[in-house]
C-alpha cells in the first residue's frame, strides 16, 4: 500500500480492503509508522511510538483472517491515543513533567482496550496541553503541537497531537477528552471531525482526570463514520467508573444514512451568533443552508454556562493536582501553573453555586429539546491562532487568544450534551461547526454530520 | 491570594505571586457572574452522590 492509499482513505476503507485481503493490517500499520516518521516529527504530534507492538497487533489480525477467524469491526485501523489515557507499558504523562517519573501504566484505559478489543491498532501515544488545561497545546515540556495546515499555528487544544495526528494524515483516528472543548477545538482548527459523546457514555478509566464532572472520551477521526464505529465500540456501561451511565450501547452506525427526516433542527443564536470572526458564521449558514435549516433557537444564559464551567474546572483541577502544587509548583507548565495556583484558593460557595446553576441551565435546555432535536453552532470564534500568540481581537473586542477559543463550546460540555463538530472550510484555513444533540441522542448528531459529509459541505481537511 | 494560600498551607513563590493573582482576576469575574444570577431556592446542585 503506498502513501498516497494511506492518507486518501478513511479508518474503515482501510478496515475493509484488509478485511478483503487486498492489503494486510502489517502493510497498513507500516504505512502508518512511515508516515508518523516522515511526517510526525513537524506537527510534533506523537510523545511515544509503539512499533512492535502495533506490529505484532497487526500480525494477529492477518493471522486470525489467514484462519477464517472474525478480527473485529474495526480489524488493522490504525489509532493514537492522547497521552493522557493509560497505555500499558508506557507512563501516562497527561502532558505534564511531572507525571514523568512515575512507573508505567498497568493496563491500557477502558477506551483505549475497547479499540484493541475490536481490532485496532495502537501506534502511540499522543502530545496535549498539560493536564488538559487549556485550547492550544502549546506544552512548555514536550513542544508545542503544530497545526498540519500552518506551522506557525497552534492546533488547537487540549487534545492537539490528536487532531494534529489526524489532520497530517499520520493516523485516521485519535481518541481524544473533553472537559470544556478539547475534542472539538483541536479538530476544527486541524480539518478534523471531532465527536464528544453524552456525558457518562464512555468510560473514563484509565484516563487522567482534569475535572471529573465535567470530563468526556471522545474521537477525532476523518470521517463519521470513523468516529461513530470508534463510539460504538467505546460506549456502554462500566461499573468501574462512577459516572459512566448504566444505559445500555445504542449502537449508531446502522442508523447514520437515516438523513435527516423528522430531525427538527436550529441554528443557535444569541450568544453562539457573536463575538466571532465572519467566516465562522458563514460556516455554519453554509451547514444550515445545506440541510435547508432556517429555523432559530436560543439558549439562554449561555455566558454565564462558560464562566460557570470554568470555575468547575479550576477548583477541581486545582484539586486533582494539589500536592504537586504544593511540593513541586516550579514543574508545572507555565501556561498551566497559574491558572492552578488559584484554582485551589477558590472559595466553596463560587464552586457550588456553579454546580447549582449547572442544574438549573440543564433545565432549560432540557425545555428546548422539546421543541427541537439539533441545534447548531460554530465550534470555534475563529481559525487556529499563531503560537506565542496572547491576544486577539474578535468582533471589534481584544480578549485573550487561548481562553476564547472555548467561547462557543464551553456551555454545551457543561451540560454533557452529545456534539460532533465537522469541518467545514470557508477560506484558507478549517473551520468547525457543532452539531448539538439532547443527552443520549448521538445517532441524531451522527445522522446530520453523515448527511453533510455525503452533500460535500463537510470533509476532513488533510495535508498533503 | 496570600491569605486563602496560608488558610491550605500553598506556597506562592515571588515569581508566580503576580500570574496567579491575575488568574484569580479572571476566575473572580467568572465567579461574579455565577454568583450575581438569581436562583431559585430549591434548586440543587448537579452532581447527585448515590450511597
Amino acid at each position: 500500500m503506498n502513501d498516497l492509499d494511506y492518507v486518501g482513505s478513511d479508518g474503515l476503507g482501510l478496515v475493509a480492503a484488509i478485511r478483503a485481503r487486498q492489503v494486510s493490517a502489517r502493510a497498513v500499520t507500516e504505512a502508518a509508522l512511515a508516515r508518523v516518521a516522515s511526517r510526525g516529527v513537524a506537527v510534533n504530534a506523537f510523545t511515544a511510538v509503539l512499533a512492535d507492538q502495533a506490529r505484532a497487533d497487526a500480525e494477529r489480525i492477518d493471522g486470525a483472517l489467514a484462519a477464517g477467524r472474525e478480527p473485529g469491526p474495526l480489524a488493522g485501523l490504525p489509532f493514537a491515543a492522547k497521552n493522557l489515557f493509560a497505555v500499558a507499558g508506557v507512563t501516562t504523562l497527561a502532558g505534564s513533567r511531572i507525571n514523568a517519573s512515575r512507573p508505567p501504566a498497568r493496563r491500557d484505559a477502558a477506551a483505549v482496550a475497547a479499540l484493541r478489543r475490536a481490532g485496532a491498532i495502537l501506534i502511540g501515544a499522543l502530545n496535549m496541553d498539560e493536564y488538559a488545561y487549556g485550547f492550544t497545546n502549546e506544552n512548555a515540556h514536550h513542544g508545542a503541537v503544530r497545526n498540519p495546515h500552518d506551522p506557525a499555528r497552534v492546533a488547537g487544544g487540549s487534545s492537539g497531537g490528536s487532531a494534529a495526528a489526524v489532520g497530517a494524515g499520520l493516523v485516521p483516528l485519535a481518541l481524544g477528552s473533553d472537559t470544556n472543548g478539547s475534542v472539538r477545538v483541536p479538530a476544527a482548527l486541524c480539518g478534523a471531525f471531532g465527536f464528544k459523546p453524552t456525558y457518562g457514555r464512555v468510560s473514563r478509566i484509565g484516563c487522567a482526570p482534569l475535572a471529573g464532572s465535567l470530563d468526556h472520551v471522545g474521537a477525532l477521526g476523518r470521517s463519521v463514520r470513523d468516529v461513530t464505529a470508534a463510539f460504538d465500540a467505546m460506549h456502554g456501561p462500566d461499573p468501574e467508573d462512577p459516572v459512566c451511565a448504566r444505559r445500555p450501547a445504542e449502537p449508531c452506525r446502522p442508523v447514520l444514512g437515516q438523513g435527516i427526516d423528522g430531525l427538527r433542527i436550529a441554528v443557535l443564536d444569541d450568544h453562539f451568533a457573536r463575538g466571532g470572526e465572519p467566516d465562522v458564521f458563514a460556516a455554519v449558514a453554509t451547514a444550515a443552508s445545506a440541510l435547508g435549516v432556517s429555523r432559530r433557537a436560543t439558549i439562554p444564559e449561555a455566558h454565564r454556562a462558560r464562566a460557570a464551567a470554568m470555575v468547575i474546572t479550576a477548583c477541581e483541577g486545582s484539586s486533582n493536582h494539589l500536592d504537586d502544587l504544593k511540593r513541586r509548583p516550579q514543574d508545572f507548565d507555565p501556561l498551566t501553573r497559574h491558572r492552578f495556583l488559584a484554582g485551589a484558593l477558590v472559595p466553596g460557595v463560587f464552586y457550588q453555586q456553579a454546580q447549582r446553576f449547572r442544574a438549573w441551565y440543564r433545565a432549560q435546555v432540557a425545555r428546548l429539546f422539546g421543541e427541537v432535536d439539533v441545534l447548531l453552532a460554530p465550534t470555534t470564534p475563529c481559525p487556529a491562532p499563531r503560537i506565542g500568540q496572547d491576544r486577539m481581537v474578535l468582533d471589534g473586542v481584544e480578549v485573550p487568544a487561548r481562553a476564547s477559543l472555548g467561547l462557543f463550546t464551553q456551555p454545551l460540555s457543561f451540560i454533557g450534551l452529545p456534539v460532533l463538530s465537522v469541518p467545514v472550510r470557508t477560506g484558507l484555513l478549517p473551520l468547525g461547526v457543532q452539531i448539538i444533540g439532547a443527552p443520549f441522542r448521538e445517532a441524531h448528531v451522527l445522522r446530520v454530520g453523515a448527511l453533510l459529509e455525503a452533500k460535500g459541505v463537510a470533509a476532513a481537511a488533510v495535508a498533503p | 491570594v496570600d491569605r486563602a494560600a496560608k488558610l491550605i498551607g500553598l506556597p506562592i513563590l515571588p515569581a508566580h505571586r503576580a500570574g496567579v493573582i491575575q488568574a484569580m482576576g479572571v476566575i473572580a469575574a467568572a465567579a461574579t457572574l455565577v454568583m450575581d444570577f438569581p436562583l431559585p431556592d430549591d434548586v440543587e446542585a448537579a452532581p447527585v452522590f448515590e450511597p
